[in-house]
């Protein structure tokens, strides 16, 4: 399961994601739209840290990929310094019956959730707890990208690498095959793609369509669990925008378990078993395609449905 | 008159030829400062350049990243011909001797280039496109791994031109050397330069002893520019359509 907690990301003042959390498990399609600019690219970099989000945490099968966010876990508040000050000025209203303890505490997490009171320095306690999180629960981020692939609306194939060793790269560098296994499952994978005569050539002959489902069948190299789409087709000529949804259609009644930013709405209503729509950097509505798009219930998103569809 | 300027002629000539020797020497010992300085700008370029795009994630690259910079600051804000003063007169406070060997000028020189090649290294990191980096690690790749297997070969393709262009200012730049020597005392370093300088003030022939160097380097600069074709077109074979 992809598990986002409470994710926040500012790129300096610009506050692009805003308590984004999302549960993404196993088998599911999600299909994230909106408007441009409202963070859909950016959440979808967070799952696989590409981008690290300011707060909150990104969980991947149980492992926290994230630094642990110390505001998702109330032990670790009440463990701070800023905590205990707040508490021991505040402690009268337990005193004098106003509160009881677990009143105030709730209230005091409250308010240091809300204004970020928390700084780097919260003494010993809450520096080990933060640091049993990690240990319990950490993981190295590079073993989990194995796992995860991510398609680029760019393509972004290695432009010094021939087809085939795009394929290959990372399975042989990583060691997870050896150099004949990688090479024959590459070329696998390309028969099925129609490909095969492309392994030699590098990426600059190829037309964007072929690099695109190149690209797909890069990340399929690694076996992954899930895989990552951000506008797979928005870069393609019209006539190419099939052929790389052809591809990604029968990942997906494969079981994949896919995150798909798309403009594609047919795609969406067609392939998606969920869809997001985002908006301002939040998840505005999400629900089942249908749902979705035939009931809309956010004005935003009835306005954003009205203009694409 | 015109017969003795003639056969003075012939004489300048002759007298060249006897000493191809000294300027085939010469010609080596040129080449060797600037090959052994190209080689170690080079690695430290590559080295400096790497710690300037590294991710300023601990406080070991921090540190790294503030001695590279100050690093190229002094070097490229400071006459070539004053550091090699340097270089040389630390050895002879560090080590006390006049140290006047071909050491001095190519560690000198590398040193010198290093902070150039540095700066032409990381535009040539910076001209590979972001996405190149980000496919690598979405893979699982570390940065380092990404680094080393796409992005360095393709910024070093994007250098070529700007590398060589070091390259051959390096080699021209080498023939301050003897004059260098000659001021710090006991010139033991003979350049092209520094022979045709000592050959034709004792022969009476000064200009056409520097002019014969100045083909020289003519010749160097040359062929070190139709092997920058040769490499360019090698590393072109990715773009081909
Ligand atoms: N690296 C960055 N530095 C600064 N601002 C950024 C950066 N990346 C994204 N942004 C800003 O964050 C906001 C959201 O960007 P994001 O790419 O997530 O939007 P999007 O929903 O994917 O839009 P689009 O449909 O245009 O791709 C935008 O306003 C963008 O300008
Ligand atoms: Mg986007």
């Amino acid at each position: 399961m992809i598990d986002v907690r409470n994710l926040y990301k500012n790129f300096g003042k610009v506050k692009v994601l805003k308590a984004v959390s999302v549960q993404i498990e196993k088998g599911e399609k999600v299909a994230i739209i909106g408007p441009s600019g409202s963070g859909k690219s950016t959440l979808l970099r967070c799952m696989n840290l590409l981008e690290e989000p300011t707060y909150g945490e990104v969980w991947i099968n149980g492992r926290l990929i994230t630094p642990p966010d110390p505001y998702l876990h109330r032990e670790i508040i009440v463990s701070s310094k800023t905590f205990k000050r707040i508490y021991a000025l505040r402690v009268s209203d337990v005193e004098q019956g106003y509160k009881t303890e677990a009143e105030l505490t709730d209230d005091i997490i409250a308010e240091i959730k809300q204004r970020d009171y928390l700084r780097a320095h919260e003494g010993r306690t809450y520096k080990k707890l933060m640091k049993n999180v990690v240990r319990s629960y950490g993981e190295n981020v590079n073993k989990v990208r194995r796992g995860i692939g991510m398609v680029f609306q760019h393509f972004n194939l290695f432009n010094n690498k021939t087809v085939l060793q795009n394929l290959t790269l990372a399975p042989t560098l990583l060691g997870l095959k050896s150099k004949e296994q990688a090479n024959a499952y590459a070329m696998t994978m390309l028969r099925r793609i129609g490909l095969e005569d492309k392994a030699h050539v590098y990426p600059s002959t190829l037309s964007g369509g072929q690099k695109q489902r190149i690209a797909i069948v890069r990340a399929l190299c690694m076996n992954p669990e899930y895989m990552l789409f951000d506008e797979p087709t928005s870069a393609l000529d019209p006539e190419m925008v099939g052929e790389v949804l052809q591809l990604m259609k029968e990942l997906a009644d494969e079981g994949m378990t896919m995150v798909i930013v798309t403009h594609e709405m047919g795609f969406a209503r067609e392939v998606a078993t969920r869809v997001l729509f985002m908006d301002d950097g939040r998840i505005k509505e999400q629900g089942p395609p249908e749902k979705l798009f035939g009931d809309p219930q956010d004005p935003r998103l009835k306005e954003f449905l009205s203009k694409v569809l | 008159m015109i017969i003795s300027a003639t056969s003075a002629d012939q004489n300048v000539f002759e007298m060249l030829w006897k000493d191809r020797g000294l300027f085939g020497n010469a010609l080596l010992v040129t080449l060797a400062i600037a090959g052994v300085a190209l080689l170690i700008g080079l690695l430290i370029g590559l080295v400096c350049a790497s710690i300037k795009i590294a991710p300023k994630t601990n406080i070991f690259v921090k540190i790294l990243d503030k001695i590279v910079g100050f690093y190229i600051t002094v070097i490229r804000g400071t006459p070539t011909l004053l550091q090699l003063l340097i270089v040389a007169n630390v050895i002879l406070v560090v080590f006390k001797t006049m140290s006047t060997n071909i050491f001095v000028p190519m560690f000198a020189f590398g040193l010198n280039s290093g902070a150039y090649m540095a700066e032409i290294f990381r535009s040539g990191f910076n001209s590979v496109d972001k996405g190149q980096l980000e496919a690598g690690r979405s893979l699982g790749l570390s940065w380092f791994a990404t680094t080393r297997k796409i992005i360095i070969p393709q910024a070093v393709k994007n250098v070529i031109p700007t590398i060589f262009n070091e390259v051959i200012i390096l080699v021209k730049e080498t023939s301050v050397v003897s004059y260098i020597m000659m001021v710090i005392g006991g010139n033991q370093v003979w350049d092209l330069l520094g022979i045709a300088d000592k050959r034709g003030t004792s022969t009476g022939e000064y200009l056409a002893y520097i002019i014969t160097a100045a083909i020289i380097y003519l010749v160097v600069v040359l062929l070190l520019t139709l092997v920058q074709k040769i490499i360019e077109r090698r590393f072109s074979i990715s773009d081909r359509r």
